[in-house]
């Protein structure tokens, strides 16, 4: 008995080894074959489900004034999307989202009712109010890392700068001209998300080395901002339309400010008119008037003639062909510096008519007037100068007088600064370098000289001339700055009649160009106020605001008082922030 | 009859060995499947605890540049003239802010 016992206990235990064995057998089989034969196809399986490829961009470059402040930069944000078809109350959802937003509910609701499996609900939605949707935690609501741009000096410079789209594409100004310099790089990656959905390493991912180049500027935030307060006043007073200033650096052709009135703000570009968005200093072409006159007396320098030289000014009416030119008063004889210094249109196309149309002609293109200056800005207008075989009579003496010529603001401060500088043209500089995301020099532009236009010994006559303009009996005494010797010349001219022929009446441009102080030209600037209406001379109406940005931007750049040489002046301390 | 049982004796002596053998074997195999999980287990919730971080270091971060266009809107020069002007009424002396000495009072 206790051996059939014992048979039996071994036989159990045998079976049950042998199931055992086999149980193992099967799990190292069962194993193998996930492990090894299918290991792959399963892998690539689980992956599909908790990792994805997506293409991701990285952050837009910043753009710099000199002094390395912001003037356009990104910040972080949130895209919110939708997949409308997982949406079980979308009027409920279209109602929640929109009050947080402040966006049309009924557009919303709209979106979010159809059958579509995706949709945007709002791109660069600030991180707060993404998280306070988040917390609604509607079902079929996705969010999404991005960024905004973002300026955070509002109106300043917005013309110069432009702004990007809702894809953070530039649309206007240096954002549109820079965009491939700004934009983030792009490139494909594999993302791993956790069990609810959350992307794992997105930011890991998206690193520095994706971050676009950044711009820095030639323009001076402070001086712009100075510039742009004095051309508000000014358009304000004498309710104009509109004005420009620019503020450049005759020596090296650098522009510190291009200031516009209306402004618009660029982070709300849409509450704005389109016509805003230009940047009207480099597009635009108008006729400059009496400040042409400089250049007149510099053709006129240049073929030997002396500032000494004296004209008959005809007692303020003189008739080419069947025209008739005026002026503001009643000249006889006149100088050269004092055809300048009384912005005398006789004695203007005089000179033309002495010189020749050629010479005129050759000066004014020596000094850019009619080709663009590819400062690198899109739409920049070569302003319209006829080549002198096709001109009338009366078009040599109107254009001695700056109309029947139109130039756009940038080049008349170009030609302006050429004077200021002792003859060279140079190319007017508005960026300055750009910046890789790690903050190393990619590219450095420096002062070009175009061409020398004139002579030292011209230049330095002319600014004795412009000198006279600022002084008594000169027509831009408004403009005088004490302490400081300041050269400069109005221009009042008549506006041409939108889509007509002829000139309109009661529709003038105001200018004022100049540049200080005289021995050694820091700073031009050029002052253009379009459609005044008090008052519409150039010297009473651009001149005052020439005075406040020039005061102001030497208060600014400490850059002493000439005058009294036997006087110790102490400056108030300026600096830069 | 003590013959017979040091027969037994020696026939179940290796049967016992392999039994402990498949033992064993059964044993690092559970034991190494239970390693792995638990491998598995931690790298997963490693890899949650620093996604985590990196959230927040993400969150921090963009708070932080927030707050950096903050500070240049703060410090821009239209905010700061319009507080001067509208609510501590000052006003610029530009023209003023230069102080002549005459030479003797060097």
């Amino acid at each position: 008995m206790p051996g059939d016992f014992n048979n039996r206990i071994r036989r159990r235990i045998i079976v049950i080894q042998v199931l055992m064995v086999a149980s193992i057998l099967l799990l190292c089989a069962k194993s193998f074959d996930i492990q090894i034969l299918k290991g792959k196809e399963l892998s690539e399986k689980a992956e599909n489900d908790y990792s994805r490829n997506i293409i991701i961009k990285g952050e837009r470059g910043q753009i710099l004034d000199q002094n390395m402040n912001k003037l356009g930069a990104s910040i972080d944000a949130v895209t919110i999307t939708a997949c409308p078809a997982k949406i079980t109350n979308p009027g409920d959802a279209a109602k929640k989202i929109a009050d947080l937003l402040d966006i049309n509910q009924k557009k919303l609701k709209e979106t979010l009712s159809s059958k579509r499996m995706f949709a945007w609900v709002e791109r660069g939605v600030t991180t707060e109010q993404a998280e306070k949707i988040r917390a609604l935690n509607i079902a079929g609501i996705y969010f999404e890392n991005d960024s905004r741009r973002y300026y955070p000096n509002r109106n300043l410079a917005g013309q110069v700068i432009g702004f990007t789209g809702a894809d953070d594409s530039g649309l206007e100004g240096l954002e549109f001209k820079y965009n491939s310099v700004l934009e983030g790089r792009t490139r494909k990656i594999s993302l791993t998300r956790d069990g609810n959905g959350r992307i794992l390493d997105y930011e890991k991912k998206r690193n520095s080395e994706l971050k676009g180049d950044s711009i820095v500027l030639t323009i001076d935030k402070k001086i712009q901002f100075l510039s742009e307060q004095a051309l508000a006043q000014a358009v304000t007073n004498h309710q104009a339309r509109s004005g420009i200033a620019l503020v450049m650096k005759p020596g090296t052709g650098e522009l510190l400010a291009i200031a516009h009135f209306p402004e618009f703000n660029p982070n709300n570009y849409k509450g704005s008119d389109r016509d805003t968005y230009r940047n009207r200093a480099v597009t635009d072409a108008f006729e400059p008037g009496s400040a042409m006159k400089v250049f007149t007396a510099a053709a006129a320098l240049e073929k030997g003639v002396t500032p000494k030289t004296i004209i008959f000014c005809e007692k303020g009416t003189y008739r080419i062909g069947s025209f008739t030119i005026h002026d503001t008063h009643s000249y006889e004889w006149l100088t050269i510096s004092q055809i300048i210094q009384r912005s005398s249109n006789i004695g203007a196309a005089k000179i033309t008519e002495s010189i020749g149309d050629k010479a005129l002609y050759n000066c004014l293109s020596g000094f850019g007037f009619g080709s663009r200056t590819d400062i690198g800005i899109t739409g920049e207008t070569p302003g319209n100068l006829i080549p002198y075989k096709k001109w009338s009579k009366i078009d040599s003496g109107a254009i001695s007088f700056g109309q029947g010529i139109s130039a756009s603001a940038l080049q008349l401060i170009t030609g302006i600064s050429a004077i200021a500088n002792g003859g060279n043209l140079m190319k007017p500089m508005l960026v300055k370098k750009i910046l890789s995301s790690q903050g190393e020099d990619i590219k450095e532009y420096h002062p070009e000289i175009v061409r020398r236009v004139i002579s030292p010994g011209t230049a330095h006559e002319l600014k004795a001339m412009m000198n006279l303009v600022v002084g008594e009996e000169g027509t831009g005494t408004k403009a005088a700055i004490d302490g400081y010797e300041i050269c400069g010349k109005t221009g009042t001219a008549q506006k041409v009649v939108e889509g007509g022929k002829g000139y309109a009446k009661r529709k003038y441009i105001s200018v004022f160009a100049g540049f200080a102080p005289m021995e050694n030209p820091e700073l031009a600037i050029l002052v253009i106020v379009d459609e005044p209406q008090k008052q519409y001379y150039g010297g009473d109406v651009a001149a005052p605001a020439f005075k406040t940005i020039m005061a102001e931007s030497f208060n600014y750049l400490n850059i002493p008082p000439e005058k009294n040489k036997n006087m110790v002046a102490l400056l108030s301390e300026g600096g830069k922030n | 009859m003590a013959a017979k049982n040091n027969n037994m004796i020696k026939s179940h002596v290796p049967r016992k060995t392999t039994g402990f053998r498949w033992l064993v074997i059964i044993f690092i195999i559970f034991s190494e499947l239970m390693v792995y999980t638990w491998i598995r287990t931690e790298s997963t919730h490693a890899l949650l605890r620093i996604s985590q971080a990196e959230e927040l270091l993400l969150h921090k971060r963009s708070y932080h540049k927030a707050l950096l266009a903050e500070k240049e809107w703060l410090k821009s020069d239209a905010r700061i003239t319009q507080i001067a002007k509208n609510r501590l009424n000052l006003s610029i002396v530009t023209m003023k802010q230069t102080i002549y000495f005459s030479g003797e009072d060097r």
